[in-house]
């Protein structure tokens, strides 16, 4: 997917990127291009710079050296608006993001920061209330909302301003399995949609069956970027990014050594791809 | 030794017990008033009638347009916004020892001599009441009351947000209006950290004794404020992730004023008019 994208015009583009807190280097020398309708897990432990780097990418935080290009344009120091409008983020703690006092009015913030006219707005924040089937919440305060539900109103904050590329840093932390999934769900909702997701995660597992692509950071440096495969295969940067192996993964370069499977370029992502496969092949033989 | 005998567990946290008071209060009527039945009704009106009749309450001064505010808007806020009865009387009660107090002050007097309408001899000097004292402690009381009932029936029926948004068209400071906002929707926050720390401290003996738990009240305010610091600037950086530019606005909706709920309100002042000059 990556190579076809070599000659059209990348979503956004990172040169050289640093950034430093005080003197204390906190991202270092980063590369990278990220093209429309890309589906991106970023991985590595914490401190490692993910989130520092989220905010030099969305013009919270200004670059202390290297270039942002958004569709081939260089962003300089005037522009950090337009990188805001274009690049969406959804904070982790969704406390920390919700700051008005119903739930409709929450979701006009963004749209109305646009400085779009009332009835856009209003559309707007109607289309995201149905997207993210919102409805019964709209009158209510945010502080009399559950955990599963502040992370489905602060998400759709960010969807009601109609960014290019969504940025989320590690969206399922603090959720219940049943909330955990229900945003899973909208993610790839948003991927069917067309759009350009960035997620930072600790769930290897997630990023293995979700991804299309994986970038590791390590002590504020970009250390791999590849397939969930290339990167998960490679002993070197599972230990540097100190990453466990996804238990489907694993499970199958089991099956592929006991030549139980044949090794295929399709590796099933989850367990129940692989009990599939593999009462597939046993009733095949 | 037992660590904590419970009857006096409680007492023992004064501060925490001040803060958690604070907090039933606000969250009580906050809680109200997203559930109000005049919910739909016009913010700005609610406001203004609430406001206007204070200001009718003070000036006209008089006893019989007290009793009618305090029957008018212990009938709105009842009947019209579905508080529930009780809540609202001892919301009503929450001043009435301070205007015992207060009003008995006013109404009686010190005398060497046995003067004015009633007196009791207490042997050094005399308890005098007279007619007028009591009629003026009764006035002062029931002028009271009759705000506070007209403020009640504004809080419970006006979420914060929407009291802000008027103050905001009456032209107050921005700088003011969104600074209410933002200590509004953190207030909430803070209660939560607090109550998390304070029940962690609870899980480590923290309230043991009484000196303990003053030193964790104490430690808890101070890292409370540590904690806000940090936050401060995680808050800062999520509103300008979504485009802030110094000016916090919302999408308001508008609720237009119905004509009955005119009427309604221009014979309720009528009524509190007319009263008065009869009277």
């Amino acid at each position: 997917m990556r190579n076809d994208t070599i000659g059209t015009k990348a979503l956004i583009e990172v040169k050289n990127l640093s950034f430093a807190y005080e003197d204390k280097m906190v991202i270092n020398n980063i590369n990278l291009s990220i093209a429309s309708n890309e589906k991106i897990a970023v991985v590595g432990p914490n401190g490692a710079g993910k989130s520092t780097f989220f905010l030099n990418l969305n013009g919270v935080l200004q670059p202390d050296g290297g270039e942002i290009y958004l569709f081939g344009k260089k962003i300089g120091k005037k522009d950090f608006l337009e990188l805001r409008k274009k690049v969406g983020f959804v904070f982790q703690d969704a406390d920390s993001q919700l700051i008005a006092s119903n739930v409709k009015a929450e979701i006009s913030f963004g749209p109305v920061n646009l400085g779009l006219s009332r009835d856009e707005v209003i559309k707007r924040v109607d289309e995201t209330i149905e997207y993210m089937s919102l409805s019964n919440l709209q009158e209510r305060a945010p502080h009399y909302l559950s955990g599963g539900e502040k992370k489905s109103v602060s998400i759709a904050d960010i969807l009601a301003m109609e960014p290019e590329l969504f940025i989320f840093d590690e969206p399922m932390a603090a959720l219940d399995p049943v909330n955990a999934e229900k945003v899973e769900r909208i993610l790839e909702k948003l991927h069917q949609d067309g759009k350009t997701l960035l997620i930072a995660t600790h769930d290897v597992e997630f990023a293995y069956r979700f991804a299309d692509r994986i970038l590791v950071f390590a002590d504020g440096s970009l250390i791999a970027d590849g397939t969930p495969n290339q990167i998960f295969k490679s002993p070197e940067i599972l230990r540097q990014a100190h990453l466990k192996k996804p238990f489907a993964l694993a499970v199958w370069e089991a099956l592929i050594a006991g030549q139980i499977v044949t090794n295929e370029d399709d590796y099933p992502l989850t367990p129940e791809e692989i009990v599939s496969r593999i009462t597939y092949s046993l009733t095949e033989t | 030794m037992p660590i904590c005998d419970c009857r006096f567990y409680h007492a023992k946290q004064i501060g925490f017990l001040i803060f958690w008071g604070i907090k039933g209060i606000f969250m009580q009527i906050d809680y109200y008033a997203y559930r109000s039945g005049m919910r739909d009704w016009n913010a700005s009106l609610k406001v203004s009638t609430g406001f206007l009749t204070l200001c009718f309450v003070i000036l006209l001064d008089c006893i019989l347009t007290s009793l009618i505010v305090i029957f008018a808007m212990g009938m709105f806020t009842v009947l019209l916004g579905k508080i529930p009865p009780k809540v609202y009387f001892r919301y009503l009660l929450v001043p009435l020892s301070f205007l015992i107090i207060s009003c008995t002050a006013i109404a009686v007097s010190f005398s060497g001599e046995p003067v004015g309408d009633w007196n009791l001899s207490l042997y050094f000097f005399y308890l005098c009441l007279t007619r007028e004292s009591l009629f003026l402690a009764v006035n002062v009381f029931m002028k009271a009351i009759a705000g506070m009932s007209a403020l009640f029936m504004m809080a419970f029926s006006t979420p914060m947000n929407e009291i802000i948004l008027v103050l905001q068209k009456a032209h107050l400071p921005r700088l003011l209006t969104e600074l209410m906002n933002l200590t509004y929707r953190y207030i909430f926050i803070l209660f939560d950290v607090a109550y998390q720390m304070q029940t962690a401290a609870k899980a480590r003996l923290g309230c043991r004794s009484f000196i303990q738990s003053c030193r964790s009240f104490a430690a808890i305010g101070g890292s409370l404020f540590i904690v806000s610091m940090k936050k401060a600037n995680a808050y800062y950086n999520a509103l300008l992730a979504r485009g802030y530019h110094g000016k916090l606005e919302f999408l308001t909706e508008k609720k237009p004023v119905q004509v009955w709920q005119i009427v309604c309100t221009l014979f309720y002042f009528a009524g509190i008019v007319l009263t008065a000059i009869v009277w």
